[in-house]
């Protein structure tokens, strides 16, 4: 069974970079734009594990990581923070909100790639 | 030595009494009390006991020399008279033998003569037998003839024979008798209780017989014994073999003693002639003797003479007793002569002593008496002469002293004064008035005047200050007197002298005004003396009195002392004043700059702190300070006073006008108003304002700031006059403070702007560099991402060209995130935000990671990448990530930059800091550079450095870093011969590092 990877990020190009990257590692790929969106799709979807977005539209990746942290349904769901905020202190925010992972912008998509296969298989 | 000494008074008394006499001594020399006493006991006697002494011991030696010299002669005289006598007497011994012997010998030498050798035998026998009658001692007699044989033998013990032929020829008498001599032969004994001797005489006749006699020696001993030497002593008689011959003890000499063992006769035997003097020996008996010898000659034999030494010097012993005694006698004569003698030369000079004494303590009338008729006489009438001098300079002495008692009395009833009004002066140092009071009280009662009184100058009139005396009243009436001619106190003061007026009424025309007044109030007789000030008068003191009396000299005198004293005062007072008031202005103005120092951002305590001084100091009653605000009107900013809002009313009002406080400011100077009410210039509103609060007088000081002036502070006073000088110093340094303290406040308040603003600019810019990072990161990170999918083939695969410049993209990619990177630490550090996370770290460790991350990159480039690391570093204190960048920047510039050879890393400890060293054998760097490379954006001119990539910045952050944490970095390098960097850090750094 392959593993869903749910992918929350605003920019159309990051988000075909990971589409593209985790499809052609054989994991399904689902896609929100912003925060709420993600929130709901994962509540909804239940993804193996979730590339998470700083700053998106409507609520932060924060927020959005605290929710699907608050929510029991999801709240096993580990998450990776996948941000432009490379700034001393960001991945200690990222992680006090609820992250599992964080990776920071730009990255090597094949770091990443060994960063997802670390949270699911 | 008590016994010798003159009985003093403390030998007298009883020993306890003594004691006590000496401890009450010991008491008064603790005390220090009559200090005379001591000495006197203690001295007492000792002149005595020292000529006593003196005398004594000269007189005993001469006695004990001459006593032992005479006793030495009288001795060895002694001896040598006993010793003659002694062996004259052993020499008349041996010469009485000798004769006794001899006579013996020619008896028998006749009886043996040749000429009876008739052949008659009888007749020779008849010779022998008057021979045996008239000698007894012979006891037997024989005659031999020339064969030895006997012809004729007669003895008194047995019977005759004749021609008896018996052969003697072997007796030793026979072969030893010469011819016509005479041979004595040793001695022998008979029944070995008598002494015999044979002698032998050889006849000279043809028939040479031999006549030999026994001869018995009883009969020397008869001699012997009749030879007395003192009591004890006596004669003996020794032979050549030293047995004893004769001696008055028989039994000694039937005992056949041999004595030749005793010191004197071994001495004498053998000699031909040992009678020499007498010596000391022992006898038998082992007591010594004194002995001495002469000899026999024919018998050789000797006779010892001796007697017991103690026997011998009896005598001289007691000559030696009679000596002594007499020495004995004469000591004790001269003992008492001593005493006398020095009693005699003493007492005098203890007469004197105790004269000299009493004039000590004063006991002038009594008479030193001395009649010795020598120098201490003469002494005692130099003391008896000079204590009636003394006598005499006592009553002149006591004369003087009770008239200058009495002048003294009377002159200390000034001096009292005199000094009590100095004590009033430093009593009472502000207030002149007491002072005044007591000057005058004094002058009157110690002059006898009917008043005194005291006037200074004012303006043009000498004021009243003060009357003092019986008739003082109406003087305190007269306020005010003239400085003219018309008074004497006036022309005292014109003239600068003393004036003296026998009776003023008789003087009323040169002096009207004062005559008027004494006609008023009934005094006559006047003296007056200015009183000055560096040589100029400011004032009088007069005595008046109510009768015609001259005034004396002295109490003229004393006039004009008081009046120096008066003087003295009043310029203390004038002093004091002086100095409280400088140091009251200075305690003000020290107290506004405390003010100013302890608020700076507020003007309110300081403008309260001058307001209360200008009160206090200036007796104000009120002062304020008015600014010019924007709106170019007064505003009262800080007052002390009434009616406060009319005030700031009026101020408000006058701001541009040129009076007022407005005139004051314009005219930038200190404006005085010492009467508002007859001042034209002050405007109506304020003179009306001030009438309401009862001030008479204003002063308006201007407060300036840069060339212009910005408000004014001012002071009311509820009298008419002018400030004086220095009150307007302290109002303008008041004035200075207060500017001071505006533009304190300003400038405080501009600082926190300012600081303020860069505050939020600084925020506003970190907030603008998180956001462009985080900008800029988002598209990188699609060009980035985009490429590396490339590579990895996700969209097929791709040509060599195109993967070629996918290098280049991905390449240009990196290097613009890396200067992202750098711009974002820089800013950090410019803006104070990187910190440090201080933690241990291990230097080893450090180079260890830098050399692993860098050893891919030096192999690639071919090159020898080598470390070498102290063992036993201490860990550090610091930011291990932060370091590591450092390290890694400088290797890896180091590798970047050397196209071949060698990088070597070091790291040492020196002087309790690491020093890391990084040495390549690359290109080197010129020597103007050196600094530069540590500058943002500085690299070695471009086209060496073209293609090596780097953003510049990576030097000037780790310099930034390496100062964080209180080290250095440096670089040592020449063109050609590759570079050297050193880091040196601090083992232990004491985080955050103060800014250098």
């Amino acid at each position: 069974m392959t593993s869903k990877i749910l992918v929350i990020e605003d920019t159309e190009d990051n988000r075909r970079i990971l589409r593209d990257l985790l499809t052609a590692a054989g994991y399904d790929v689902i896609e929100a734009v912003d925060g709420m969106t993600g929130v709901a799709i994962a509540r909804e979807r239940r993804p193996d594990l979730i590339l998470m977005d700083i700053q998106l539209p409507v609520i932060d990746g924060y927020e959005a990581t605290r929710r699907i942290k608050a929510d029991p349904t999801t709240q096993n769901i580990p998450i990776i923070a996948v941000t432009s905020y490379a700034l001393a202190g960001d991945e200690a925010k990222a992680r006090e909100a609820g992250c599992n992972g964080y990776v920071a912008k730009p990255y090597s998509p094949r770091l990443l790639l060994q960063k997802v296969r670390e949270f699911v298989g | 030595m008590m016994s010798e000494q003159e009985p003093t008074p403390g030998a007298l008394q009883s020993p306890v009494a003594e004691r006590a006499i000496a401890e009450s001594v010991v008491a008064e020399s603790g005390r220090n009390e009559e200090p005379e006493t001591t000495p006197r006991h203690k001295y007492r006697g000792r002149l005595f006991r020292k000529y006593f002494l003196l005398i004594l011991s000269l007189v005993t030696i001469a006695l004990v020399a001459s006593g032992a010299i005479s006793i030495y002669f009288t001795y060895q005289e002694n001896k040598a008279a006993l010793s003659n006598l002694q062996h004259e007497k052993a020499i008349a011994a041996a010469s009485r033998i000798e004769q006794y012997i001899r006579q013996i010998e020619r008896q028998l030498a006749y009886a043996a003569l040749p000429q009876l050798d008739t052949g008659d035998a009888d007749l020779r026998r008849l010779e022998f037998l008057k021979l045996l009658r008239q000698a007894p001692e012979v006891t037997d007699l024989a005659q031999l003839d020339a064969a030895g044989r006997e012809q004729i033998a007669v003895s008194r013990l047995g019977m005759d024979s004749l021609n008896s032929g018996k052969d003697r020829s072997l007796e030793p008498a026979f072969g030893n008798a010469g011819r016509g001599k005479s041979w004595f032969g040793p001695v022998f004994f008979r029944k070995e209780t008598e002494p015999y001797m044979t002698i032998a005489i050889g006849s000279g006749g043809d028939k040479r017989t031999v006549t030999v006699a026994d001869v018995n020696l009883k009969f020397i001993w008869d001699v012997v014994s009749r030879i007395k030497i003192g009591e004890k002593g006596k004669a003996y008689v020794v032979d050549g073999n030293g047995f004893l011959v004769a001696d008055p003890d028989i039994g000694l000499v039937l005992r056949k003693t041999n004595l030749s063992a005793l010191p004197h006769v071994r001495a004498a035997i053998g000699k031909a002639n040992p009678d020499e003097l007498a010596m000391i020996s022992t006898d038998l008996g082992n007591t010594p003797v004194l002995t001495s010898v002469a000899l026999i000659e024919p018998l050789n034999w000797y006779v010892f003479v001796e007697q017991p030494v103690l026997e011998v010097y009896e005598k001289l012993n007691a000559s030696i007793w009679r000596t002594g005694l007499l020495l004995l006698g004469g000591l004790v004569i001269s003992a008492v002569g001593a005493m006398a003698l020095a009693r005699g030369m003493v007492q005098p000079i203890r007469t004197l002593d105790e004269g000299a004494r009493r004039i000590g303590a004063g006991e002038l009338d009594r008479r030193i008496e001395i009649r010795t008729g020598d120098e201490l006489q003469a002494l005692a009438e130099q003391f008896n002469s000079m204590t009636s001098q003394l006598r005499e300079s006592y009553s002149d002495l006591e004369q003087k002293v009770e008239k200058r008692t009495r002048e003294l009395t009377h002159s200390l009833a000034q001096q009292t004064a005199v000094a009590e009004i100095l004590q009033v002066i430093s009593s009472s140092p502000t207030d002149v008035r007491p002072v005044l009071e007591a000057i005058a009280e004094r002058a009157a009662r110690l002059c006898d005047a009917s008043a005194a009184s005291m006037y200074l100058i004012d303006g043009s009139t000498l004021r009243h200050l003060a009357s003092k005396g019986p008739a003082a009243e109406p003087m305190t009436q007269v306020n005010a007197l003239p400085i003219n001619r018309d008074s004497f106190s006036g022309r005292a003061i014109i003239e600068r002298k003393t004036l003296h007026i026998h009776d003023l009424l008789e003087e009323a025309a040169e002096y009207p005004l004062s005559a008027e007044l004494a006609l008023r109030h009934g005094h006559r007789t006047a003296v007056v003396v200015p009183l000055y000030r560096e040589q100029k008068p400011f004032g009088t003191i007069m005595l008046r009195r109510n009768e015609v009396r001259s005034f004396t000299d002295r109490e003229i005198a004393l006039l004009e002392t008081f009046g120096d004293q008066a003087a003295i005062a009043l310029e203390n007072v004038r002093l004091f004043n002086e100095t409280k008031e400088a140091l009251d202005h200075q305690r003000a103005s020290g107290e506004v700059l405390a003010a100013i120092s302890s608020s700076i951002a507020d003007t309110a305590p300081v403008f309260q702190r001058i307001l209360a001084n200008c009160e206090r100091l200036f007796a104000a009653n009120l002062a304020g300070i008015s600014l010019v605000d924007v709106d170019g009107q007064f505003h009262l900013k800080a007052y002390h006073g009434a009616h406060r809002d009319e005030l700031e009313r009026v101020i408000r009002s006058s701001a541009d006008d040129s009076e007022g406080s407005g005139g004051a400011i314009f005219r930038h100077e200190i404006w005085q108003v010492p009467d508002v009410d007859k001042d034209p210039v002050v405007p109506t509103d304020m003179r009306l304002c001030c009438s309401t609060m009862g001030v008479k007088s204003l002063v308006f000081a201007p407060m300036r700031s840069a060339g212009s002036s910005i408000g004014t502070i001012f002071v009311g006073r509820d009298h008419v006059g002018h400030l004086s000088e220095t009150d307007i110093t302290l109002l303008r340094t008041f004035a200075d403070q207060a500017v001071i303290s505006i533009q304190n406040a300003r400038l405080l308040r501009e600082i926190q702007e300012k600081s303020k603003q860069v505050e939020i600019a600084s925020q506003h810019k970190m907030q603008f560099l998180a956001n462009m990072s985080h900008e800029l990161r988002t598209p990188l990170n699609a060009i980035l991402g985009y490429t590396e999918l490339l590579f990895d083939g996700i969209y097929g695969e791709l040509e060599d060209r195109v993967r070629g410049v996918l290098e280049r993209v991905q390449y240009n990619g990196k290097h613009l995130l890396g200067l992202i990177h750098d711009v974002l630490d820089l800013s950090k550090i410019d803006a104070g935000q990187l910190t440090l996370t201080m933690d241990t770290y291990s230097v080893s460790a450090l180079v260890k990671s830098t050399v692993a991350s860098t050893e891919s990159l030096a192999r690639g480039k071919g090159l020898v990448l080598r470390a070498a690391v102290d063992e036993g570093l201490p860990f550090g204190w610091g930011d291990e990530r932060r370091l590591m960048q450092v390290l890694l920047n400088i290797v890896g510039n180091a590798i970047k930059f050397t196209d071949k050879g060698s990088v070597d890393v070091a790291a040492t400890l020196a002087d309790g800091s690491f020093q890391i060293s990084v040495r390549d054998s690359g290109p080197g760097i010129k020597e103007e550079d050196q600094v530069r490379i540590f500058e943002e954006f500085q690299q070695v001119d471009a086209s060496s450095t073209r293609g090596k990539g780097g953003t510049g910045l990576g030097l000037a952050i780790a310099k930034r870093i390496v100062e964080m944490h209180g080290g250095s970095i440096s670089v040592t390098s020449a063109l050609g011969s590759g570079s050297t960097f050193v880091v040196i850090l601090p083992v232990r750094v004491e985080y955050p590092v103060q800014a250098a």
